[in-house]
């Protein structure tokens, strides 16, 4: 831990010199008095319905390309390009309405779409759909997508898949031939040479590309109900997202989050934490910041300060509902939000946000430079970050 | 014969007469149609240049003309081995009047020159056109060129029209290769230039031996490239390319005998002259050389079959007048006619016909349903002339095709349209009728196929149902279908067809306008579409009364059988 | 031809080290070079083995039967290139595996560089030291110092590369993977691939924008469309500064795209296509009917229109159109018509004044557009003149002045030259190979050339571009295939010389037979081929090679999903345990050398438009190249063709199948690939493995009675062992797959019918009488290898083999008969082929011992009807 603080304090003496602003860097700066507070707070932030141009107001998945942003709803795919949204329907060519997953592909900048009846590739205007019919996609119901060198991998309810792009070949994986307790996948994602995924029931799986090796987490405790010892693996086996950065793992469930600096565990339950929720959809990680969309909000953590900062509307009812809130119609003016600051599981701080949030049920998020866009069961939000806080 | 050195020799001094000379590809053999005596008909024969080995082709075949070399062909499936010399030449054997009068018809036959094993030696008609094709060639691509005089509609084409037709050796794949939008009527003696032009005599049929002035098309476009080649007064017969590209040509100026010329592109006029004699008409020459063997084909015809495969893409691809005015999904289906040849010798009652209607006997072979794309498909008796009519929801004629055509026997032919423009290739599509693969099959014997004519199914309808009221002292609004002491049926015939219908605006606007049910005033009236004279009667007739009538119009108003 | 060493086992190692590296975990590719060094030095070859590396087996050519030294010595020029002062001319040699300079000067070649096999695309590097060339059966890019003619790299790219360009800068190399769809994107400095952008179907012209911003890729084949309706050519549109596909344009109803240009002043775009009519019945080639060629014509750029122009004539056809240029001025673009020898010279002023065009926009109507695209008479308008060319004129350049038009003419070994200004031939410029022709140079022109067919309309590259297939549906019409009937996929050329009988239906018994009269009848409508010609084309047919499988590993082996896949196409139980019977097994119809029985199966696969419900077998050595499948072509995938055309598994047992073993199953079909044919011993190992520990046996159900035989039965095992040609013919009948053929649904409605009780007739004992062997014997007379599912199978006809099967006793046949061998008897047939009402709605004929014997008359000729007397069999 030492050496990695000093090689962050050179970074921040460096970015000092440079920049004189921390700004830029921000998240990956301690909490310290003076310098800006991380998790930062964000308070600017508008937000899209089906009247603003959302192909529809349930989103499942959202994903940041460059200055595009694309948006998986439950009615089809939505663009978002200078200002506007342009929605992609079946009648366009997608494989099916229900968007469930995205990833872009950096190099071509292809759009991957796992939908409910199958995958579905966007290139430059056309799209060519994978299914368990006229492909080796495992099956048609595709949770998670991720894009490996000129791979392709995908999570779906009867096993994981890659396709090899280049070679228009598919290696399928169920529990036959690897490690995977339940077929059923939830979320698969890239980083540092390794595919993660995580498994409903089946934890975090883990497959280094170059090895073809795998490896696998499970609750040790093996408990369905409650974590018995605290932080001594992954908190639970019913896994819905993971995320690699920095060398730390982040791992969320139904049942709480956990976070793996691959020596030692930790987890977030609500209560003795800033997290809204223990059922959480997913979590992404920015640097050493992790954003998690639960059910009942926005929790944003600093892994190596365990500071929070939650986004939450400030009503209790809404609060603590399990029902989406406003799924009658868009949050009356998205009022009534706050940002809550935890240090560890104490409440130190709330901010009352002007803009709120579209909904506080959340099932994605994705960052664009220092922007964050969150995909909610009703409507997505996009917090704009204009170096510093407007307090 | 004519040498280079200018000597001549006669080669058929035996005959009584001989003419049409073909050279073989090779050079070495030389086909013509000659008679021994005066009495006896024309026949095919084969010669050496020297007018050695000769050997008559045809016997006993009617009057045998025009022979012309084809490209060796073979018939034999499967392996279509034993390739021999065919030939075509045109032949009034088939003893029928043509549509204009009382001559025979000439069609175009093919015969093998070198037995086929196992077959032996084998005539088979090409054509089956009910008035004349003559003239042929043979195109570098193996077709047959002739001239064809079609039955045609309209006034103007009382005497009908001529068509240059192309179609493989067998007469399979007939179509239009250029026809009379362009230039003269007739045109004739056609042959394919070196440099890929088509060049014929054309005239309107003032000289009896056809002749008349030169012209060509471009086989780039046929249907666009006329171009008339000779000024001037004279006459001009069977013009004949030189392999080095000039051409021969027999010319003749006011009284004087046709000479051989080389005609001379420039001036449009002949240029040197080769040959002529003051006493004889000098015609038909022929260069002595090899030529260019044309592409072969197999045949697909087989002899055996009696049936034929017709299907076409779309008779909304079509560029008649009136065409464009046809809706989509106007037409519901289309109507086959058959034409009855009239043979030589059969009792025929020839009385003045409307101008415009040939003299032929027709047949319904049936209706067939068109797709909503415009598709049919139907299986057809094989080497039966027949000609289409488009049919709307009430089963009158919105177009009918001018002239003839058949299908050989056994054979499956594609038409892009009706009488589509023919520089246009079919579009890339499934096509309905075939996508349901239900082929409506034509097929009744010739005993059984509809004839609806005035004698027997007309007048005794108008005796019936209509004398009761249009006849007697004051036939109502003046039509009187009782003329006359004894009703005589060429006076009602021309009462409906010639005389203008009561209160007409255009005077001579008959109740009948032959060829069109659509048009006539009687069917409006009795379908109750117009109220002229006076109340419209839709329920004077029972509706298959009402379809004979329309069929009769339509398939031409024809006076008897 | 100089020797070197079959390289494309070398290179293909050197692909799988770079990509490994590149991609996976960061070697350099130079890193790889010095192992490629070290491979190829121990591969130096022996003289005599060079001419072989062209006939090595596993292209399963019969091309060494064929060829002579000369065959290899042909230089068959293909794709060129210009140095911009025009004097250099570059000319790509397939057959030599070289690139030939010209010196345009002097018209004579002045130089030569040794590249690799199959070598096609080649481009100039902007500042023209280098010289890229694509190596087709490589998968590779020789790059060459354009000054001194060598090799400075060979860089791995995909499968069968095609065209290539760089951008201004000469920093990227763009490379077409014909057979990856997709396109390599190379850095020129390092050498390494940075990225593949994906095209349409089989990408094959690249083309620059004059402003280089824009790269234009041409295809050679559809995108998959709906089943029975036009082909679409991709057109796909390259940013070149981001590499980026910014469009992707679709050309309409058109196939076999193959050059692309750009012209000069950037507005259109233009593609060599052929305008394909196989949605019609086949029953004319007059009118355009059959196909027409001419140019698509694009608005440059990611969006915009698209118009098409035939550069036909009403009476004569210009076959496979294939190079493209523009003048410098753009005043007239020169297209090469490879299937007739002539160089079209079309006036773009004209174009340009039918198109309308209104600011770089065509002012016309879709309806003029689309009866432009039907014009053949159009052509008269544009088409300024035809220039005549040496033999099948390719690839073509125009000279920077625009004063000079070079054109390869591939089968002739020879460039053309044009002069541009009178666009009169200026002569040739001899390109050295032998001048003599061989009988397969002769067969070769034949196959290119459409002076075959009626008004040269089509030539056999036409439907089978790069002696492959274009990937159309036919609908042929011939004596007894009417019009609407019998839709035919298109097949390839490549290594079918031993796969006969040929056509799905299995009608035509040699090649000679196809290519001959059935060719030049239904396709050709001309006299086809005179006998030698026919020789001739077989021969040169035959000879055509399989394309390396680049779905095995370099070294040959398999993958792990491959392995797994392999044990399935040869599996004899279901995952639930039930036996799948010899006859309905992969391996068991699709067996090596060339992965076909080259029998006739019905697999459950006729539809309403087809009259027969067997169809011959497929060859399917590099399938995963002949999409779209079935003989149909419905299916534009493998997996279509299981998941959803086998509801019965009438097509093989793959229905317990999940998704992983399918997936498995298909990755190993698509490594198949021609090799040596299996022994004897090798394929009985394969279909009778040992038999299993607690193996499921047949729950029968409506056993009437239990006869007790005078013997046990052995199982075919046995029989085979000795019998082993016997056994092969048996595994080609209907007897073989009796019981497979009860899984139908029809078998369902018949057993029904009959008043069966079992729900499965399979488990029926009484349909098992005909359908099986030995249904109804005690278990006990059924030896552990017996299956009764192996449906009529010897036993059936020949008698339990327990006390007859040993040699000593088979030796001698009358006592082999009084142990109980059986010889069969029409009686036997009648057995099972009396008449069955409830089996009329099969609309099988009559029985008719003559027509049926023959079928299944295998190995010793006995002729049973001397076991009885004629009359006894008349009418049966």
């Amino acid at each position: 831990m030492k050496s990695r603080r000093a090689a962050v304090f050179v970074i921040l003496l460096f970015l000092v010199l440079t920049f004189g602003s921390l700004a830029v860097v921000s998240e990956q700066a301690p909490g310290k008095a003076g310098e800006e507070e991380s998790p930062r707070v964000y308070t600017q932030w508008e937000t899209f319905y089906k009247e603003n141009g959302l192909p529809a107001n349930k989103v499942y998945c959202i994903a940041v390309d460059g200055d595009r942003v694309w948006a998986g709803t439950e009615n089809g795919l939505g663009l978002y390009e200078n200002g506007k949204w342009t929605s992609f329907n079946v009648q366009d060519g997608l494989a099916y309405p229900a968007v469930l997953c995205l990833a872009i592909d950096p190099e071509t900048r292809d759009l991957w779409a796992g939908t409910m009846k199958g995958l579905s590739h966007y290139s430059a205007g056309r799209f060519e759909n994978f299914t368990q019919l006229n492909s080796g996609l495992p099956n048609d119901v595709v949770f998670g997508v991720c894009v490996e060198n000129q791979n392709i991998w995908v999570a779906t309810t009867a096993g994981m898949g890659c396709f090899h792009v280049t070679e228009n070949k598919w290696d399928v994986y169920t529990p036959a031939n690897s490690p995977q307790h339940e077929p059923w996948g939830y979320f698969v994602t890239y980083a540092d040479g390794k595919v993660y995924a995580a498994l409903w029931g089946g934890g975090v799986l883990e497959f280094d590309v170059a090895t073809k090796g795998w490896k696998s987490w499970l609750d040790p405790d093996g408990e369905m109900e409650i974590d018995v010892f605290r932080d001594d693996g992954l908190i639970h086996v019913i896994t819905t997202s993971v995320s690699y950065v920095d060398k730390v793992l982040w791992a969320s469930t139904y049942f709480g989050m956990s976070r793996y600096d691959g020596r030692h565990w930790r987890g977030y339950i609500e209560g003795d934490s800033g997290l809204p929720s223990n059922f959480i959809n997913m979590v992404k990680a920015r640097h050493n910041v992790a954003w998690v969309c639960t059910d009942r909000g926005l929790g944003t953590v600093n892994g190596d300060t365990n500071r929070w900062v939650s986004y939450v509307p400030s009503d209790p009812a809404w609060k603590h509902s399990r029902t989406p809130v406003g799924a009658d119609g868009p949050l009356e003016g998205t009022k009534g939000w706050e940002a809550q600051i935890y240090d560890d599981s104490k409440l130190i701080k709330t901010v009352k946000l002007e803009h709120g949030l579209a909904n506080n049920h959340f099932y994605g998020v994705d960052f664009q430079g220092e922007d964050v866009w969150v995909a909610t069961s009703k409507g997505v939000s996009h917090a704009t970050w204009k170096g510093g806080n407007t307090q | 014969m004519l040498s280079p050195q200018g000597t001549l020799s006669v080669l058929t001094g035996e005959f009584f007469a001989a003419a049409d000379p073909s050279v073989s590809f090779d050079g070495k053999r030389i086909l013509f149609s000659a008679k021994r005596t005066s009495q006896e008909p024309w026949n095919i024969w084969e010669t050496d240049p020297d007018g050695k080995n000769k050997k008559q082709v045809t016997q006993n075949f009617g009057d045998c003309r025009e022979p012309r070399y084809l490209a060796t062909s073979s018939i034999t499936p499967p392996e279509f081995e034993g390739r021999v010399r065919w030939i075509t030449f045109t032949s009034n054997a088939a003893n029928t009047y043509d549509e204009f009068g009382a001559d025979l018809s000439t069609a175009l036959y093919a015969r093998n020159l070198e037995t086929i094993e196992g077959r032996g030696f084998i005539t088979r008609r090409s054509t089956y056109n009910l008035s004349s094709d003559f003239s042929p060639t043979v195109l570098r691509d193996g077709r047959i060129l002739f001239t064809s005089r079609q039955k045609g509609s309209g006034p103007r084409l009382a005497h009908g029209r001529f068509l240059l037709l192309a179609s493989n050796w067998d007469g399979s794949g007939l179509n239009l290769f250029c026809g009379d939008s362009q230039g003269a009527t007739l045109k004739t003696m056609a042959c394919e230039m070196p440099d890929r032009n088509l060049v014929f005599v054309e005239s309107e049929g003032e000289n009896a031996d056809a002749s008349g002035r030169l012209a060509r098309v471009s086989f780039r476009r046929p249907l666009h490239s006329y171009q008339s080649l000779s000024r001037g007064e004279g006459r001009y017969r069977n013009p004949c390319p030189l392999p080095d590209g000039r051409l021969l040509v027999a010319y003749k100026a006011g009284r004087e005998t046709y000479g051989i010329y080389l005609f001379d592109f420039e001036k449009g006029q002949p240029g040197q002259r080769l040959y002529q004699d003051a006493k004889w008409e000098s015609i038909g020459a022929v260069p002595l050389a090899a030529a260019p063997e044309p592409t072969g084909l197999i045949s697909s015809v087989i002899d055996t079959e009696t049936t034929a495969d017709l299907q076409c893409l779309s008779i909304y691809d079509s560029d008649q007048p009136g065409a464009s005015e046809i809706k989509r999904g106007e037409v519901k289906r289309v109507r086959l006619v058959e034409g009855v040849p009239i043979s030589k010798g059969t009792k025929e009652k020839i009385t003045a016909l409307p101008p415009g209607v040939p003299r032929s006997r027709s047949r319904i072979l049936g209706e067939v349903p068109v797709e909503d794309d415009g598709s049919f498909f139907v299986k057809v008796p094989g080497d039966t002339p027949f000609y289409i009519q488009t049919l709307n929801a009430e089963g009158m004629a919105l177009m009918t095709m001018p002239n003839w055509i058949w299908v050989r026997r056994g054979t499956s032919r594609g038409c892009v349209g009706c009488h589509e423009n023919k520089e246009l290739a079919p579009e890339n599509r499934v096509f309905l009728a075939l996508v349901r693969l239900q082929e409506t099959a034509l097929l009744a014997p010739p005993e059984q196929r509809r004839t609806v004519t005035f004698q027997k199914d007309i007048f005794p309808l108008l005796e019936a149902r209509c004398v009761s009221c249009h006849g007697g002292a004051t036939p109502a609004s003046r039509l009187d279908l009782a003329s006359g002491n004894a009703r005589h049926i060429g006076a009602v015939y021309s009462k409906l067809t010639a005389s203008r219908y009561a209160g007409a605006a255009e005077p001579g606007e008959p109740y009948v306008t032959p060829g069109s049910a659509r048009k006539s005033r009687l069917i409006q009236v009795l379908l109750g579409k117009t109220a002229i004279p006076a109340k419209p009667h839709p329920e004077v007739l029972r509706d298959e009364e009402k379809k004979a009538i329309i069929e009769w119009i339509d398939l031409g108003a024809q006076p008897e059988d | 031809m100089t020797l070197k060493p079959d390289p494309g086992w070398i290179f293909f190692l050197s692909i799988t080290a770079v990509v490994g590296g590149a991609l996976l975990s960061g070697f350099s590719v130079n890193s790889a070079q010095p192992a490629l060094q070290a491979q190829r030095e121990p591969a130096a070859p022996e003289p005599q083995s060079t001419a072989n590396h062209r006939v090595s087996k596993y292209r399963g050519d019969k091309r060494a039967d064929y060829a002579v030294p000369e065959d290899d010595q042909y230089k068959s020029p293909i794709q060129l290139a210009l140095s911009k002062d025009g004097r250099r001319l570059a000319v790509v040699c397939e057959n030599t595996d070289e690139v030939l300079i010209v010196d345009t000067g002097l018209k004579k070649v002045v130089g030569h560089v040794e590249v690799g096999d199959h070598p096609f695309g080649v481009t100039l590097s902007p500042d023209e030291t280098r010289l890229y060339v694509g190596n087709r059966r490589d998968n590779t890019v020789s790059v060459v110092d354009f000054s001194s003619l060598k090799v400075l790299q060979t860089i791995p790219v995909g499968a069968d590369p095609h065209q290539l360009k760089t951008d201004a800068s000469g920093r990227t190399l763009f490379v077409a993977n014909m057979r990856n769809n997709n396109i390599s994107v190379l850095d020129t400095e390092t050498f390494s691939e940075v990225k593949r952008l994906s095209s349409g179907t089989t990408p094959f012209g690249l083309a620059l924008s004059p402003d280089a911003r824009t790269l234009y890729v041409s295809h050679q084949l559809s995108s998959p469309v709906p089943f029975r309706t036009p082909p679409v050519l991709e057109l796909t549109v390259i940013d070149v500064k981001t590499k980026l596909v910014t469009g992707r344009r679709r050309l309409f109803s058109t196939v076999v795209g193959q050059d692309v240009a750009v012209s000069p002043d950037g507005r259109f775009v233009v593609v060599a296509v052929e305008l394909p009519k196989n949605l019609l019945p086949e029953t004319q080639v007059y009118q355009g009917w059959m196909v027409t060629y001419g140019f698509a014509i694009v608005e440059a750029g990611p969006r915009g229109r698209v118009a098409y122009f035939l550069i036909d004539e009403p009476n004569l056809y210009f076959a496979d159109p294939y190079g493209m240029a523009f003048s410098p001025d753009g005043r007239v673009l020169y297209i090469s018509s490879s299937g007739v020898n002539y160089v079209s010279v079309v006036n773009m002023e004209k174009v340009y004044g039918l198109l309308k065009i209104q600011d770089g926009k065509f002012g016309i109507l879709d309806d003029t557009i689309r009866l432009y695209s039907r014009h053949l008479a159009l052509s008269s308008e544009y088409v300024e003149a035809r220039i005549p060319t040496g033999n099948n004129p390719k690839d073509l350049v125009v000279s920077p002045d625009g004063h000079w038009v070079y054109v390869a003419n591939r089968l002739a070994d020879t460039i053309q030259v044009i002069d541009a200004r009178s666009n009169q031939s200026a002569g040739v410029i001899d390109l050295g190979g032998p001048k003599t022709d061989t009988a397969l140079r002769r067969g070769e022109r034949l196959f290119n050339y459409s002076t075959i067919s009626f008004q040269k309309q089509l030539s056999c590259n036409t439907c089978h571009p790069e002696y492959h297939l274009d990937g159309l549906l036919y609908d042929i019409v011939g004596p007894g295939d009417g019009m609407g009937q019998n839709l035919v996929d298109n097949r390839t050329m490549r290594a079918i010389a031993e796969t006969g009988p040929f056509k799905w239906s299995g009608k035509n018994p040699t090649l000679a037979r196809q290519d001959g009269p059935r060719a030049a009848q239904l396709f050709f409508r001309s006299h086809g081929f005179d006998k030698n010609q026919l020789q001739e084309i077989v021969h040169f047919v035959e000879s055509i090679p399989l394309k390396r499988n680049q779905f095995v590993n370099g070294d040959g082996t398999l993958n792990e999903f491959q392995e797994a896949g392999k044990l399935h196409y040869e599996r004899s139980w279901t995952v639930d345990g039930r036996y799948i019977p010899v006859g309905n097994r992969c391996i068991a119809c699709h067996l090596p050398p060339h992965f076909t029985d080259q029998k006739m199966h019905d697999v459950g696969t006729k539809t309403y438009s087809d009259v027969e419900s067997v169809f011959d077998t497929p060859q399917i050595a590099n399938v995963f190249d002949d999409g779209p499948y079935l003989h149909d072509g419905r299916c534009y995938s493998l997996e279509e063709i299981w998941t959803v055309n086998n509801p019965d598994d009438l097509h093989g047992a793959t229905n317990d199948m999940d998704k992983r073993m399918l997936n498995e199953l298909i990755e190993y079909i698509k490594t198949v690939s021609a090799r040596g044919p299996m022994s004897d011993e090798e394929l009985l190992n394969t279909l009778f493995p040992p038999p299993r520990k607690g193996a499921a046996v047949l729950p029968l159900e409506d056993l009437a009675q239990i006869t007790v035989p005078p013997a046990r039965y052995v199982g075919n095992k046995v029989c085979a062992g000795c019998h082993i040609s016997q056994f092969k013919t048996w595994l080609g009948t209907k007897h073989a797959r009796t019981y497979v053929m009860l899984q139908s649904q029809m078998a369902k409605t018949v057993a029904k019918e009959a008043g069966i009780k079992a729900a499965n007739p399979q488990y029926s004992a009484f349909c098992l009488n005909c359908h099986g062997t030995a249904s109804d014997v005690p278990v006990e007379y059924r030896f552990p290898e017996f299956r009764i599912e192996e449906g009529v199978s010897c036993e059936h006809c020949h008698g339990p083999g327990e006390k007859y099967a040993s040699k000593e006793i088979m030796k001698d046949k009358q006592k082999a008969i009084s142990m109980g061998l059986r010889l069969l008897t029409p009686q036997d047939c009648l057995n099972c082929h009396k008449p069955k009402p409830s089996h009329t709605k099969l609309g099988r004929p009559p029985f008719d011992f003559e027509a049926f014997w023959k079928k299944i008359v295998h190995g010793t000729q006995l002729d049973p009807r001397k076991a009885i007397k004629s009359e006894e069999y008349k009418g049966m």
